[in-house]
């Protein structure tokens, strides 16, 4: 996949992702970006390695009796994109914020 | 990984629920983890927020929103089903179809014909039976249709019963009225006849049908007798005669000879109730006296009316019918005279009430039937087709199964191809039909009479076709697949050519059994309808129509009264009869054989006991001018013609024909006997002067009709036809003759301009449709039939070959292989025959009307054409014999 492949969302998650926000829901927390958006861009991310999924311990989810959930990482690839897509799309501060509880609303 | 929440928990939590029914649609590849991605991160936030049961509704309306988002991801993830087993399946199916471009080509071709010929069946059934009415709620809009029991009923009645009915019945939201009529459009200095329609005021309003421009008619317009001259435009009407001018509006017409004032334009898509005839114009009724054109009023009552009415909510069908019931037996003893025993039948509005429904029924029904057997057939050639090639597939099945293959996944495999061989001949049979539907209504525009229906491909002929395809697509693959499927591993695997056997082939002989005999049922449908029109060329129409020719003209158009348009009509005779060359010329109001020219009144005969008036016999009549039966060369048997001492100053006269006198004086001599038609008390009554041969009036297959001829000095009509002979060229003597009657006049447009044998074919129309139908299917039937007995002759040769070649290696000669082969093949096609004839006898009498005297079982189609499918049939097994012949005896033993 090209460049031009990079949405605006998806520099969002994938800055939200190195600011260490490594779940689906919380990055919608945090960037304001509806599931519908978030998943798909995940999974093309995903799809062109710029990201990678895990599932959790298994140990951690039994100690919290729920399922173990899917967690997300930047590739090397991943970083590199982040720090192209940073140059251009200036509003990125606004996922660059640190993690608080209160979710943003800053849909694009 | 595995730690998925137990049943309850997923089920007490709404939004757990919906992650699980969303994941229906995630392909399955993906499911599994999908579904735990999303609840694993709904129960943690479910976990971060508070349990479930102390959550307010506000987290758990977000919780909700959040599972809802999910929906969105699991359609994003659609594409990831190409890897599934489904795309897996369509593309390995499209290889199998590329890789045998011909077998592709040719079943593509054959669906293609036999879904586009159901297609284009269907949009007629659609268009006439199925879509609504552009009307609000068209399923609570009657049509009431009145008559006496026994008699039939008609949707007519004379306007002041309408206006009984209207007024005293407490079922009907409202019943409005309207009357057809044929009026003079004059534009642009072009006269114009066009059809339009008087409608009470709440016609409109009870339709639920507004504007697109302007206004529609109202009550207000229709409240006293002739004081609102407007009119309202079809939007076609608005369109292609005045350009869509936006400024229409306000604008003066002359109509017939008067001036209306356009107030608005319906909307696209309407055109009144009926489909059969449609209305450009609309007026409001009480606009209608003086101004219909031909039919005049019946004789001491007004012009008959149609009726429409909208059920009150919550009134039944039944309801309405027995209220309106009640109102006629009032009305009946009110009115005994012309009302007695009338009653009310209520039937869907759009086809003529219930008089034109059973007709288009039977015809639909039997043109479906007939598409239906096409497509039957060709599935049956296909299925065959498919079966040699599951025989062909039958190793590489075998390995897949012994692979460890589950049959159901095979199965849908093989399904997988046939539904996709179908949708292929769906998307062709759709341009088919698509192209031969505006072929067919560019071309013959009078099936039922309609004029201006408009065949449209709509969703429910799309639904119709795609749901035909799928279901054709599975009727197709089910059996190949099943028994390819079924094989027995080991002979397969061994490469052992024992395949086919006894079952297998029994199935293919069935179906090629059954091919013959739906083959041959077309056929001898299509053999019998033309052998009908053969037939109808042979009957004598009671006139002589070479050499003849008619053109009509309408005088009421022009608005002329009696003593203009009679001299008109004079002057215009005197001058043709003085063309040279030309042997005789008449007029007459109704030509014979025109369709939907009725011209029927009741007759009662003197000395008879007095009867009501819906009692009376209905003879059809026409009025002519003098010198009808030697233009006509129809001849007269007994008594007088007409002659100019026959006005309307003296006696009543009437000519008959001979079915005539046999039904009301049989065995007499009725000259100088008197009937009327206004009822025995009445007075009125008129002589019989003379009797004329019979002849064809209504229909070509009707037998002995009675016949009424009036002379048209006594009988004035602004409609006529005139009729000339003459010895040269018909076409020159019909420009001529327009030509005269333009010099006359020169506003009149003389209409239906045409040679009497031209006039002769019309009612010849639906039986020859038919028959190209027919014929075309039988042909494509016959063809599909003799591929199938190629096919399976040749596999039954292949699968002989050993045999073959063990006979030659004996000693057989070419003569008693060719016998072996063509002998099985003979066999099938025999039972075929059989069972075909059968069929047929028992469903070409459905075809009764359409056969013009011709038996249904008539001697000479079914062995003739039984003659020429066993002929094809024999070709058929011929040749894969021969090559049986060639077998070498050497080459064979050593197979395998």
């Amino acid at each position: 996949m090209g460049k031009s492949f990079l949405s605006f969302a998806a520099a969002v998650i994938l800055q939200a992702l190195d600011n260490g926000y490594q779940y689906g829901f919380d990055i919608m927390d945090v960037t304001g970006l509806p599931s519908g958006t978030v998943y798909p861009a995940l999974r093309r991310l995903e799809d062109a390695c710029y990201v990678r999924s895990k599932w959790e311990k298994h140990s951690i989810a039994q100690e919290e009796a729920r399922p173990p959930r899917k967690y997300y990482e930047l590739t090397r690839e991943g970083r590199d994109m982040l720090a192209e897509a940073r140059s251009r799309y200036r509003m990125l501060e606004q996922a660059q914020e640190p993690k608080t509880d209160k979710p943003k609303t800053s849909r694009a | 990984m595995q730690t998925n929440p137990d049943n309850s928990t997923r089920f007490s939590r709404p939004h757990l629920a919906l992650i699980r029914l969303i994941g229906v649609i995630v392909p399955f590849r993906l499911r599994t983890e999908w579904r735990q991605e999303w609840e694993a991160e709904l129960r943690f936030r479910e976990q971060l927020l508070a349990d479930w049961d102390k959550l307010d509704w506000k987290n758990k309306l977000d919780l909700w929103r959040r599972s809802l988002g999910a929906f969105w991801d699991a359609l994003w993830l659609q594409p990831k089903r190409w890897e599934d087993d489904m795309m897996q399946d369509l593309r390995f199916g499209a290889r199998m179809l590329m890789k045998r471009p011909g077998f592709t080509f040719v079943a593509v071709l054959t669906l293609g014909l036999g879904i586009g010929a159901n297609t284009a069946i269907f949009s007629l059934v659609n268009t006439v039976l199925l879509r609504p009415l552009p009307i609000a709620q068209p399923e609570q809009v009657v049509t009431l249709n009145f008559g006496v029991p026994g008699r039939g009923v008609f949707p007519l009645i004379g306007y002041p019963e309408y206006t009984d009915y209207r007024d005293r019945n407490q079922v009907l939201t409202g019943l409005a009225a309207m009357g057809g009529a044929t009026v003079g459009l004059s534009n642009n200095g072009i006269n114009e006849r066009i059809s339009g329609s008087y409608v009470t005021g709440n016609y409109f309003s009870l339709l639920g049908v507004g504007a697109a421009l302007g206004r529609v008619i109202t009550p207000e317009d229709d409240r006293a007798v002739g004081a609102h001259p407007v009119v309202v435009l079809s939007y076609q009407c608005w369109q292609q005669r005045f350009g869509a001018d936006q400024q229409i509006l306000g604008r003066e017409l002359l109509i017939s000879g008067r001036k209306f004032t356009v107030i608005g334009v319906a909307p696209k898509g309407f055109r009144g109730t009926e489909l059969a005839s449609t209305s450009e114009l609309w007026f409001p009724m009480m606009m209608k006296p003086g101004l219909e054109v031909g039919r005049g009023p019946v004789k001491g009552r007004t012009a008959p009316v149609s009726t429409i009415g909208r059920l009150k909510k919550g009134v039944s069908w039944e309801q309405a019918e027995s209220a309106l019931n009640l109102i006629a037996a009032q009305i009946a003893r009110e009115y005994p005279q012309a009302d007695k025993g009338q009653i009310v039948v209520l039937s869907q509005p759009g086809l003529f009430g219930a008089a034109m429904r059973p007709m288009v029924l039977r015809f639909t029904a039997v043109a479906m039937g007939v598409v239906v057997l096409v497509l039957l057939l060709a599935c049956t050639n296909l299925v065959n087709m498919l079966l040699s090639r599951a025989s062909e597939r039958y190793k590489e099945i075998a390995i897949r199964l012994a692979l460890g293959a589950g049959r159901v996944r095979v199965l849908r495999q093989l399904l997988t191809e046939s539904v996709l061989l179908a949708l292929l001949g769906s998307a062709l049979g759709l341009a088919l039909a698509y192209s031969a539907v505006k072929l067919v209504w560019l071309k013959m525009p009078v099936i039922f009479g309609f004029t201006q229906i408009e065949l449209q491909m709509d969703w429910r002929v799309l639904v119709f076709t795609l749901t035909l395809s799928l279901l054709t697509g599975v009727l197709l693959g089910l059996l190949p697949a099943l028994q390819a499927t079924k094989p027995d591993l080991i002979p397969a695997l061994k490469n052992e050519s024992s395949f086919g056997g006894y079952r297998r082939s029994r199935l293919r002989n069935t179906l090629v059994v059954a091919q013959m005999s739906l083959s041959l049922v077309l056929l001898l449908c299509a053999g019998l309808v033309l052998r009908g029109l053969q037939n109808a060329q042979q009957i004598d129409p009671g006139f002589n129509p070479e050499q003849a020719v008619e053109v009509s003209f309408d005088l009421d158009v022009q608005q002329y009264n009696r003593e203009r348009g009679s001299e008109f009509q004079r002057q215009v005779l005197e001058r043709v009869r003085s063309l040279p060359g030309l042997q005789a010329a008449a007029l007459t109001t109704h030509a014979p054989l025109t369709s939907g020219e009725g011209g029927g009144k009741g007759v009662f005969v003197e000395g008879d006991e007095p009867k009501a008036a819906t009692k009376a016999p209905i003879v059809l009549t026409t009025a002519i001018s003098l010198d009808y039966f030697r233009t006509m060369e129809t001849r007269l048997l007994q008594g007088r013609d007409f002659t100019a001492q026959d006005t309307h100053q003296s006696t009543p006269v009437a000519i008959v024909n001979e079915a005539f006198v046999r039904r009301f004086w049989p065995g007499e001599n009725p000259i100088g006997k008197r009937f009327s038609f206004t009822g025995a008390t009445a007075g009125n009554w008129i002589e019989i002067v003379g009797i004329a041969q019979n002849g064809k009036y209504s229909s070509l297959a009707a037998i002995n009709e009675p016949f009424i001829y009036l002379p048209l000095a006594q009988n004035y009509e602004s409609k006529v036809t005139l009729i000339a002979r003459s010895a040269g060229d018909p076409h020159l003597l019909l420009a001529t003759l327009r030509k005269e009657i333009h010099k006359l006049d020169e506003n009149l447009t003389p209409y239906d301009a045409r040679t009497m044998l031209e006039h002769l074919e019309l009612p010849l129309a639906p039986a020859r449709t038919a028959a190209t139908a027919l014929g075309s299917f039988g042909a494509l039937a016959l063809l599909l039939a003799a591929i199938g007995i190629f096919g399976v002759m040749s596999n039954a040769v292949t699968q002989r070959t050993r045999e073959i070649g063990i006979r030659i290696a004996l000693g057989a000669d070419a003569k008693e292989i060719v016998k072996l082969i063509v002998g099985q093949g003979l066999l099938l096609v025999g039972i075929g025959i059989a069972i075909g004839l059968g069929m047929a006898a028992l469903s070409t009498r459905l075809l009764a009307r359409l056969l013009f005297g011709v038996s249904a079982l008539d001697p000479l189609t079914f062995v003739g054409v039984t003659v020429l499918l066993a002929a094809t049939a024999f070709l058929a097994c011929y040749l894969p014999a021969c090559r049986a012949t060639k077998v070498d005896p050497m080459v064979a033993l050593r197979q395998d």
